[in-house]
């Protein structure tokens, strides 16, 4: 389950980011004694676990062709007889390796487990061709007398890494998903992007450090670059009041809608916090007064607010990795991206779980993970 | 017919008392349902009255996150605050009944409650996280407190058709009129 350490980024590349804030307005925020000097940050996604895997592998019995005019009939006896079910990725035949040009070809007759319905051993690192393939003697004579057994890739690569892996056991098909390519070789957001990134991030890192329990959270909509709601964690007054649940219904309260205002269970912060706030207090932003926002409304933006998944097309900016309870809750919601800042030992976005890329369930969300983490390390 | 909870519950065994609390679920799930919301009711229940009934409200709050669990959590926080009791102990004694197995995102609230034990009738194949999708009743997860005892199949019938009776009238074309119709003629023909 934990994940894969993966250090990818350069210090020369362009995801590096190494700047002072700019000075804010809020003297509360200045007072609280916490660095504001904004150290190098990395920014990492955080992918489903196949992407990092390393390659693992599968017996196949092999042959080696002693008549080349032969190979291609040879395929086709052999796929039919023994396909290489699981194995699409494999190719069949191979140059041999070593060292030499024109060293001849080898083929693969079956995987190791189909010889076990000829009962034989199908761990033996060497097998009598005739013994495990039913054809006649022309394509017998074309093969080596004994085939050896060999380790292939069981699993298609899916990264560039994974394929070059795979090829150094056996030449293999791979079909590269150029997005992923980009989120690997970090070439996904450009420099103003990054800014943008990290302004989200330290406003969410603002409201951490007026918060007693030290977690902000904002919500972003990316279309229109406006931050839709502003929130921290409550949970020293209400156990389940996370900074991320927090942001959700102040999202939904946006809309007019919600549930914390009507219980009076309140979640803007308490007067004399809002006081000391000044501009940046946990308030929504009310999107029926936003000009921008109703400018980015004239097509289906609108649409798919009249849906309960008011989360739809918004980014999340939050200082630590969120645990089960808020990852889910920001599946429901069908949150878009989610940044965080700092790692968590139960968190469900990386850490315990990837909650994110879960195998069956309906709504997978992308996760940025290391921005402002030093600052986030509240 | 009497409300479930005014019976003498104290002459009845666990079952018939579980059976009971799962049936006040499931009125507030028919609730949720009449109101086009997912037909999920939760009751949860302290030294032996219901201190919390809600149902689902994710339409009505534009806030895809309140279950009917979630708002119960809310109710028992309220009513510790009015009787002036402690909410964590509240909570560690608390029982929780609930027609279909709470989500990955309720599962976890239970946990992080420390809430010990819950009944519910049947599975959610789509979010549940106490088996059926992930296991966050009894995963070992750092923060999270002693694992969620769970009891599942209570009535479960009931709420597999008042679940399947939602996402027929998920077809837009079908209004809630007609859901209502086809809901009350179903019930009939079961009971
Ligand atoms: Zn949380
Ligand atoms: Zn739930």
């Amino acid at each position: 389950m934990s994940e894969k350490k993966r250090k990818h980024v350069s210090p020369d590349h362009k995801n590096y980011v190494n700047k002072t804030v700019r000075s804010t307005k809020d003297e509360d925020i200045s007072k609280t004694n916490v660095d504001l000097h904004i150290s190098p940050w990395y920014l990492t996604p955080v992918l489903a676990d196949k992407y990092y895997q390393h390659t693992e592998s599968e017996n196949v019995y092999v042959a080696e062709v002693l008549d080349q005019k032969m190979t291609a009939q040879l395929v086709k006896t052999l796929s039919s007889q023994y396909p290489l079910t699981g194995l699409s990725h494999v190719k069949r035949v191979r140059a041999r390796a070593n060292g030499k040009k024109n060293a001849g070809l080898e083929i693969i007759i079956c995987r190791a487990i189909d010889v076990n319905i000829n009962h034989l051993d199908s761990s033996s690192t060497s097998i009598q061709t005739e013994k495990i393939m039913k054809t006649d003697v022309s394509h017998l004579n074309a093969l080596s007398e004994f085939c050896k057994l060999f380790v292939v890739p069981k699993y298609p690569p899916l990264t560039r890494k994974q394929y070059e892996q795979s090829s150094q056991l056996w030449p293999v098909q791979f079909h590269e998903d150029k997005y992923i390519a980009r989120v690997m070789n970090n070439q996904v957001f450009t420099t103003s992007e990054l800014n943008f990134i990290e302004q989200n991030m330290s406003l969410a890192l603002k409201l951490a450090m007026v918060s007693k329990c030290h977690v902000g959270a904002v919500v972003v909509d990316p279309a229109t670059k406006t931050v839709v709601a502003r929130a921290h964690d409550f949970r020293n007054k209400h156990t389940l009041q996370h900074a991320v649940m927090v942001a959700i219904d102040l999202v939904a309260q946006g809309q007019n809608g919600g549930a914390w205002n009507r219980y009076g269970l309140q979640i803007g912060p308490n007067l004399q916090e809002a006081e000391s706030l000044n501009d940046s207090c946990i308030k929504r932003e009310n999107h029926t007064t936003s000009q921008s926002l109703d400018e980015c409304c004239g097509k289906d933006c609108r649409l798919t607010k009249t849906s309960p998944y008011l989360c739809t097309g918004y980014d999340l900016y939050v200082t630590r990795e969120p645990c089960t309870m808020c990852a889910m809750a920001l599946v429901h919601s069908r949150i878009r991206r989610v940044f965080y800042g700092v790692s968590t030992p139960w968190g469900a976005l990386g850490s315990r779980y990837k909650i994110h890329v879960w195998e069956g369930l309906n709504h997978h969300f992308e996760v940025w993970k290391g921005v402002l983490e030093k600052q986030c390390q509240l | 017919m009497d409300e479930p909870w005014s019976f003498d519950y104290n002459n009845m065994d666990s079952a018939d008392v579980e059976k009971m609390y799962i049936k006040a679920a499931f009125k507030l799930a028919e609730e949720a349902l009449d109101n086009g919301e997912v037909p999920v009711g939760c009751v949860m229940v302290f030294e032996g009255s219901i201190i919390a009934e809600s149902r689902n409200t994710v339409n009505e709050t534009k806030n895809a996150v309140r279950h009917a669990e979630m708002n119960c959590v809310d109710q028992v926080f309220e009513w510790c605050k009015k009787h002036e009791r402690d909410s964590s102990l509240v909570f560690k004694n608390l029982h929780v009944f609930v027609n279909v197995e709470p989500c990955i995102m309720c599962a976890s609230a239970l946990r992080v409650l420390d809430i010990p034990q819950v009944v519910y009738g049947c599975n959610n194949e789509r979010f549940g996280g106490c088996g059926s999708v992930m296991n966050i009743h009894n995963d070992e997860v750092p923060g999270f407190g002693r694992s969620l005892q769970v009891t599942s199949g209570v009535n479960a019938d009931d709420a597999v058709k008042l679940l399947k009776l939602f996402y027929k009238g998920q077809n837009p074309n079908a209004p809630h009129p007609i859901l209502k119709a086809q809901k009350l003629t179903e019930l009939n023909q079961t009971s």
